[in-house]
């Protein structure tokens, strides 16, 4: 290190450098990590999108005659098989694939924190019984669970949020869990317990601060694939019904349309952008937070 | 290790058990009774008192639930699957004529996915940081985000709309004509084959950039061993015992990716039927369906953990 760059750094009376303050620090950040700022700014854009984008696009339901029309000044990305403006609707699928996906990791997570930890706190037949049912439900692909949930909990978006919250649980039950037994394991909680803390309070104030960074990588890892699942789902007709705007069910139904290429290319655009934006975070996230996988 | 292998294997009827008992038990719960679905499967709008009790009585709905599912699950072990609801055709005659398809799609796709996901990853380990590296790299972060449903349909809609170009239809099997049926699932397998190999790679890459900093691999190189040899006979080797805990999710994928390019390349194969089936609440389909399936994936599961101390014979298990 240089004597200039020592100089810099003040140090306070414990002889401790200052943190810079946080904005310097997110700077540095994402300075670091170039791909994840990009990523970073697709999320940003399609959050926004889906947020306000509706209001600016205008309403993804209005039929007009001008059925199946190609992109021109008026209607930017063309029109859909009953006239509806495709921009409007392609923006509305970023809302829908939005709400999916973080309602689905809210249910995830929600869930897997109260199996993960109950499993990890119980101990003896109930962890045995409830790991062997997640050995059992990790065999299956992601989507074939997926579409056997889709099958008991029925269609509507309600429900696919509900199967892939369920999905998503079953792979996160055993990082809560692994997290809990290592922080159980403290001396911390020995203390805690012995001063007469009780479980819900050794959970809640030590265990869960805990798994924090293990459950961040995760669920970022995992947005982009909700969005790519919900696709999936829809795209085979057992996801989001009509008319509500679903990127997979608009890709669906410009297989029908093939001569009208511009009803396949957008959405699928929108799709790939999303994730990737996503992908592209979950890496980023992953690497500073377990610098072990630094570059896999 | 022979504990463990043993303990392992005496797990494996439990969980099967468990397996039959969830598959057959969440189709129990789909919303309205089983009876429903069938009624509005069957003949719409047909639904009376009297028909529901005489189906009823057909299916063996009238009987509790745990003698009914002893007599499915009775059945299914003496190979009795049962008959579709909605074609009437033996499920099991089904299986037999579209397994084979199924298993030409996964092994072309495999034969695709592992050197496609493993070449890439190494290329891109043993030029790390050139030109190369990156590009590999950035086709991988692109394909891991690309749906492969649109990917396959952009690949039927594009040569269609520009060359009029349509692969043949309707499908045929194998051993009737081997060149159409292979251009007729070449592209549904490669596609299948993209993103799992992209995952694949991104793996492989890691590994191999850890072995390549290994000091025997320095000792190669230094002892004049040509690039070739170094990097397969020494580091692909040792990279390679990490990536087999990757079998498991290969094949999973694999067959997640057939269910999607059958439905959209009209493939009579599994993964189309468990999709029809799903569409059509067919349910004693479903339920056999994921019981097979489920056993399969859990038995992969099982061979891949078990096959560590084979590859690696540092690993002992307690």
């Amino acid at each position: 290190m240089s004597s200039a760059q020592q100089t810099a750094i003040t140090f306070d009376a414990y002889g401790i450098p200052e943190k810079p303050p946080v904005s310097v620090r997110m700077r540095r950040l994402l300075a670091q990590h170039p791909l994840g700022a990009f990523g970073l700014l697709i999320v940003v854009f399609v959050v926004f999108l889906a947020a306000v984008g509706p209001l600016i696009a205008g309403d993804a339901e209005t039929i007009s005659p001008n059925i199946l029309a190609g992109p021109s000044g008026e209607h930017w990305f063309g029109t859909d098989r009953l006239g509806r403006d495709y921009l409007a609707r392609v923006v509305a699928g970023a809302r829908l694939s939005m709400s999916l996906a973080l309602g689905a990791m809210a249910i995830g997570v929600g869930v897997a924190l109260v199996l993960g930890m109950v499993s990890a706190y119980a101990k003896g037949a109930v962890d045995l019984f409830l790991q062997r049912i997640i050995d059992m439900l990790l065999a299956f692909p992601g989507l074939v669970l997926l579409l056997l949930l889709s099958q008991v909990i029925g269609r509507g978006w309600q429900s696919v949020a509900l199967g892939m919250g369920i999905l998503f649980a079953v792979g996160m039950v055993r990082i809560v869990r692994a997290s809990t037994l290592a922080t159980l394991a403290e001396s911390y909680v020995e203390a805690a317990q012995l001063i007469g803390a009780s479980p819900y309070r050794i959970l809640w104030r030590h265990v869960l601060p805990n798994m924090g960074p293990p459950l961040l990588i995760y669920v970022t890892a995992l947005l982009g694939g909700a969005i790519l699942f919900e696709g999936a789902l829809s795209f085979l007709g057992l996801g989001v019904p009509p008319p509500d705007p679903s990127w997979g069910r608009m890709l669906t139904e410009a297989r029908t349309n093939w001569k009208h290429p511009h009803l396949s290319i957008f959405p699928g655009v929108a799709m790939t952008i999303a994730v990737l934006g996503f992908n592209l975070v979950g890496d980023s996230v992953r690497d500073i937070f377990d610098p072990r996988l630094r570059g896999a | 290790m022979r504990n463990y292998i043993f303990r392992r294997l005496m797990l494996l009827p439990i969980t099967v058990l468990l397996l039959s008992i969830f598959v057959f038990g969440l189709i129990r719960l789909v919303p309205g009774s089983v009876i429903d679905a069938r009624l509005s499967a069957g003949f719409p709008g047909t639904a009376n008192a009297d028909d529901r009790a005489k189906l009823e009585a057909h299916f063996g709905l009238d009987k509790p639930v745990h003698i009914q599912y002893i007599n499915w699950i009775g059945q299914v072990f003496t190979g009795d699957f049962g008959t579709s609801w909605l074609t009437k055709e033996d499920i099991l005659d089904n299986f037999r004529r579209r397994m084979p398809v199924t298993i030409e799609l996964l092994f072309l796709t495999l034969l695709i996915y592992i050197p496609l996901g493993i070449g890439t990853g190494v290329w891109s380990a043993v030029r790390q940081n050139r030109t190369d590296d990156y590009s590999i790299r950035f086709i991988t972060i692109l394909f891991l985000a690309i749906p492969n449903f649109w990917l396959a349909t952009l690949v039927v809609v594009v040569p269609l709309v520009l060359w009029s170009y349509a692969p043949p239809v309707p499908y045929v099997q194998l051993w009737e004509e081997p060149g159409t049926n292979l251009v007729q699932m070449i592209v549904p397998a490669a596609i299948a084959a993209l993103a799992g190999a992209a995952v694949l790679g991104r793996v492989a890459r890691s590994e191999m950039l850890e072995v390549l900093r290994q000091d025997y691999v320095r000792t190669a190189y230094a002892k004049g061993l040509s690039g070739y040899v170094v990097v397969v006979r020494h580091a692909l080797r040792n990279a390679m015992i990490p990536l087999i805990t990757l079998i498991g999710l290969v094949f999973a994928n694999g067959v997640a990716g057939a269910v999607i390019v059958e439905q959209i390349f009209a493939i009579p194969g599994m993964g189309r039927y468990l999709v029809q089936s799903l569409l059509n609440n067919d349910l004693p389909v479903v339920q056999v369906w994921m019981l097979i399936f489920g056993a399969a994936f859990i038995m992969v599961n099982l061979l891949v953990d078990l096959s560590y101390g084979m590859f690696d014979p540092r690993i002992r298990f307690q």
